[in-house]
């Protein structure tokens, strides 16, 4: 029974969202939940679905161990269940001020996008019964909303979510630092973020701490179209979105340098991602987030 | 270095104008907002040391080729600041001496020197208050503008625009002397300034000096002379060689100099009287030929000639004709002035005859006008009509001759007759000191003739000096010594050196010391001693005998002549004495109406042409009643066909005399100096050719 949310999230279009109601986000790893649910929990016991035998040993429960096949055999096995649990995911929003980037028309963000695409996160995983959190990460640690599943709770979020504002300082590394030290379990991280940072490695230093908790952990990276190719013309001022001050220059002086750092910050981006043993995808605004999230729901289901 | 247009120096802050096209052109900036700023901060650190290298190459190349611009509009003068200003300041006296010889109006790329002299000196003549200065036409004689310096710069350069050069050579020490009795009349306290603006010919200028100068003068040296000096042919000289007589062949020597870098074909036309004829060979470069033109004339008198070069282009028209005079005499009448008789015997008188008149002994049968005559005279008879119409007087054996007689050949001998004396017995010395006496301080003879002392026996005397390269020996050449080695004289006179006498003028010695020949000038005429007794020596017997006395009586009759007087040049000619007294002589010739042609005027026994500067070039007749006495060519000077200049620095050290000089080259020396405007202008299409290049290369 999905939770029946009652935000009036600009963001939440129910309508389009009604079309991928058939959908589900799916782990790719066993999880460890809180309540019996549709994902594959990390537990093995006895009351789940049958998996395998293993070998007794001294000690175990006996009431595990698999009296016919003793009787058969003269040895002693126990019968493997695999528990089936719910999902914990918390989404992260990078709330820097380089999200504010829109391009020359001024609409359409990567913080408007990542505001649609994590309402209709948490719809999805709230209508599957799954939990859902978010931590609002700009100068640090700005918000943070426990992993919940009441429709309650996902307003809230939605709401939040809503009310997602800019900050001039990134430091994404210090907030998923601080976030990691906040949460127990594990669970599905999910991080919408244009890691435009100053220190990437230590963005992923802190992503490794989760993954080392056995967290999923699934970087989205986005990218504004604006952002992979300068504008033409003669003479432009760029203004930084984060105290980065502005420069008048001539981009057709330098273009291709340009796109030749840009497409190597975003390889390095991946890279570190997949080093870390992150689940990576990139994310263009120019796509719309309906077809963003079906995509991923589509090949998260395998 | 100096700027001919300094004003255009303010248009040097034009050298902010790119700069200020930057800033007016440059784009203006549209805001925008971008995430990735530190990719655009890295990339434009990247490329902005490339991109800062172009724009400061782009800028410095704009800024040098507004300023090669602004340079070019100045038109520098590169060389040595010039010592005097071309405008003339108050308070200065100036002097402008312009070389109006006949080298500056050599031409180069069509343009004569003269003209390029009188457009530098008429920079030197403008109007300024409180100012003076004079002009000095410099020449054989300098002539100045003005007496004194004067403030009237119109009047001046009137003068100087009236001026062409003259067929002269160049009196450079009188034009400098000028010059300074000019400047030293001037105030002290005044600058004084002479600018000299000539071509410098090497002939002209080599004598120069400063000195006389007063020694605050600033002199200012202007060459107009082209950098390599421009070839030119030159016809240097034309003369007859030997006497030119009614009859038979006479021959015209014509020097002609090349001075060019090459060999150069030539072709002179001759023209005398009625005769033409035409001469062609090759001269080569720097030197001199000699070109030989005979001819026949047909009647006798002054005749007027002139030979020209054909198909020349050189630098000098003027020296490319000359004028010349050619007397054509009848065949010679000789007097001979002795005792011994007239029937034909073995005497001295007699061989001189024979060796004096050989074709017409040979011919007695042909017509007698056509040979030489000897009219035999007693010396008892010796009076001015007898020997008024020979053209050398013979004197052998003649005995003792009066006062008169010897007073009358010395005033025949003053006009230019030629006495040949040949002294054999004791009372010729007693005769030649007579002649040496009534010819007074007009002989000096190099030795004085003495009897011989009674014991000393004159006989088998042979040479031992005689001058092998001058006549009567010169003919001879190689067998001179062969041909005189077996002579031997006997009889003359003892001889004694005289102090302060010519020693040249004793052609031939005998082997006791004593002269055997000797050749003294007498005013316009001359004397021949010789020392022998022809009937005592070998000397008539001998082959030589003749040709001997033809080459002595050709150079006592003065058959090498016809040389022209140079133009501007003073001139004194000693009328020949048919042309009479000075009353009734009129002088014909090429100088314009109203120029003097000279006087003529009777000096002592005398008839003289006298004229404080030759006229220009041409043929100048004296005539009385129409008939032409007397003619003479005037020509450019031989010298002044040559232009190699004088090396300039030589004015800043040994020429100087003290004197602060400046050396500046005009003409083309300073027209290529003046192009350095083009080259900056090609400096600067290069500076944005190169400016393009940077943008190419460096481009984005």
């Amino acid at each position: 029974m999905p939770a029946q949310t009652t935000s009036r999230s600009r963001f939440l279009d129910l309508r389009s969202l009604g079309a991928l109601a058939h959908m589900r986000f799916a782990t790719r790893h066993q999880i460890e939940g809180a309540y019996s649910g549709r994902h594959r929990s990390r537990q093995k016991g006895g009351a789940g679905e049958f998996v395998d035998f293993r070998e007794y040993s001294a000690g175990e429960d006996l009431r595990r161990l698999d009296w016919k096949v003793l009787a058969r055999t003269g040895r002693g096995f126990v019968r493997l269940f695999e528990d089936e649990t719910n999902l914990s995911c918390t989404m992260v929003a990078d709330a820097s001020g380089s999200m504010d980037f829109a391009g020359r028309a001024k609409r359409g963000s990567k913080l408007e996008y990542a505001q649609y695409l994590l309402t209709a996160f948490s719809h999805v995983i709230s209508a599957q019964q799954d939990q859902v959190g978010l931590a609002v990460i700009a100068d640090g640690l700005q918000d943070v909303l426990p992993p919940g599943s009441a429709s309650s709770h996902v307003t809230r979020l939605q709401d939040m979510v809503e009310k997602l504002r800019t900050r001039p300082v990134s430091r994404l590394a210090e907030g998923l630092r601080d976030l990691f030290i906040r949460t127990s379990g594990r669970g599905v991280l999910m991080v919408l973020s244009d890691f435009l940072v100053d220190d990437l490695p230590a963005v992923f230093a802190s992503l490794r701490l989760f993954r080392h908790r056995r967290w999923e952990v699934v970087a989205l990276h986005l990218i504004h179209p604006e952002e992979e190719r300068l504008p033409d013309g003669v003479a432009y001022r760029f203004e930084g979105l984060e105290n980065d001050g502005t420069i008048d220059c001539s981009p057709g002086d330098f273009r291709a340098i340009y796109e030749q750092r840009f497409a190597a910050h975003c390889a390095t981006v991946r890279d570190l991602a997949l080093a870390a043993g992150c689940d990576y995808r990139r994310v263009s605004t120019a796509v719309p987030y309906l077809n963003t999230l079906s995509g991923f729901l589509v090949e998260r289901a395998g | 270095m100096t700027l001919l247009h300094p004003w255009a120096l303010f248009a040097g802050l034009a050298v902010a104008l790119p700069l200020l096209i930057h800033w007016l052109t440059r784009p203006r900036p549209v805001g925008v907002p971008l995430s990735t700023i530190r990719f655009v901060r890295e990339a434009v650190r990247q490329r902005r040391a490339r991109y800062r290298l172009r724009d400061y190459l782009i800028l410095l190349l704009r800024a040098i080729a507004v300023l090669a611009l602004v340079a070019a509009f100045c038109r520098p003068l590169l060389g040595p600041r010039p010592l005097v200003k071309e405008e003339s300041a108050a308070d200065t006296n100036r002097v402008v001496l312009v070389d109006q010889s006949l080298g500056m109006a050599a031409t180069s790329r069509g343009v004569s020197s003269f003209d390029r002299a009188r457009a530098a000196a008429a920079k030197y003549l403008t109007f300024a208050e409180s100012a003076r200065a004079d002009l000095i036409l410099a020449a054989a004689k300098p002539h100045a503008a003005s007496e004194r310096l004067t403030g009237n710069f119109a009047a001046l350069r009137d003068e100087l625009a009236a001026a062409r050069p003259l067929p002269q050579r160049l009196d450079v020490m009188a034009a400098i002397n000028q010059a300074a009795e000019l400047l030293a009349a001037s105030p002290p306290d005044r600058q004084r300034e002479l600018v000299i603006i000539s071509n410098f010919q090497r002939s002209n200028w080599a004598a120069a000096d400063f000195s006389p100068l007063p020694k605050d003068t600033k002199i200012q040296i202007e060459s107009v002379a082209p950098i390599d000096a421009p070839p030119n042919v030159a016809i240097l000289k034309v003369t007859s060689q030997g006497r030119a007589e009614v009859g038979r062949e006479a021959r015209l020597e014509i020097d002609v100099a090349n001075y060019s870098s090459g060999p150069r074909e030539i072709k002179i036309d001759v023209n005398v009287g009625r005769a033409a004829t035409s001469l062609t060979g090759t001269c080569a470069p720097g030197a001199t030929t000699t070109l030989v033109a005979t001819m026949t004339p047909a009647e006798t008198g002054w005749q007027a000639g002139e030979a020209r070069l054909v198909g020349v282009d050189d630098a000098l028209e003027a020296d490319n004709v000359r004028s010349f005079v050619l007397e054509v005499r009848p065949r010679p009448t000789y007097a001979l002035i002795t005792r011994e008789p007239a029937a034909p015997q073995p005497t001295s008188s007699h061989f001189l005859q024979l060796a004096l008149a050989p074709y017409r002994s040979l011919r007695a049968d042909e017509a007698a006008g056509e040979h030489e005559r000897v009219a035999r005279i007693q010396p008892a008879d010796l009076d001015r009509d007898a020997l008024g119409g020979a053209d050398l007087i013979v004197v052998d054996h003649p005995g003792k001759i009066s006062q008169q007689a010897a007073g009358l050949m010395v005033s025949l001998a003053r006009r230019g007759r030629p006495i040949l004396y040949v002294a054999a017995e004791p009372v010729d010395a007693t005769n030649l000191r007579l002649l040496s006496q009534a010819a007074g301080a007009d002989l000096k003879m190099p030795v004085e003739f003495l009897p011989p002392p009674p014991a000393a026996w004159r006989r088998d005397l042979f040479l031992t000096e005689y001058r092998r390269n001058e006549s009567p020996f010169a003919a001879f050449g190689e067998s001179l010594p062969a041909a005189l080695g077996p002579l031997r004289f006997g009889g003359g006179l003892s001889s004694r050196a005289v102090q302060q006498g010519l020693a040249d003028d004793v052609l031939a010695s005998y082997s006791d010391r004593s002269a055997c020949l000797v050749v003294s000038s007498i005013g316009a005429g001359t004397l021949a001693v010789l020392n022998a007794d022809l009937n005592q020596s070998n000397l008539a017997g001998s082959p030589v005998f003749v040709p001997l006395v033809a080459e002595l009586v050709d150079r006592l009759m003065g058959r090498r002549g016809g040389e022209a007087s140079p133009s501007g040049e003073p001139l004194a000619a000693y009328l020949p004495s048919e042309a009479g007294a000075a009353d009734g002589l009129a002088i014909t010739g090429p100088n314009a109406p109203g120029r003097s042609n000279g006087q003529i005027m009777d000096d002592a026994n005398f008839v003289v042409w006298r004229w404080d500067a030759a006229g220009p070039p041409g043929v100048y007749a004296i005539k009385r009643d129409a008939r032409t006495v007397f003619a003479l060519a005037t020509a450019a000077p031989a010298q002044a066909s040559n232009l190699a200049t004088i090396d300039l620095t030589l004015f800043k050290g040994r020429l100087a005399g003290g004197r602060t000089v400046a050396v500046q080259a005009e003409s083309e020396q300073t027209e290529r100096r003046n192009d350095a405007w083009a080259w900056i202008l090609v400096a600067c299409a290069g500076c944005l050719l190169v400016e393009l290049l940077v943008l190419g290369t460096l481009r984005t």
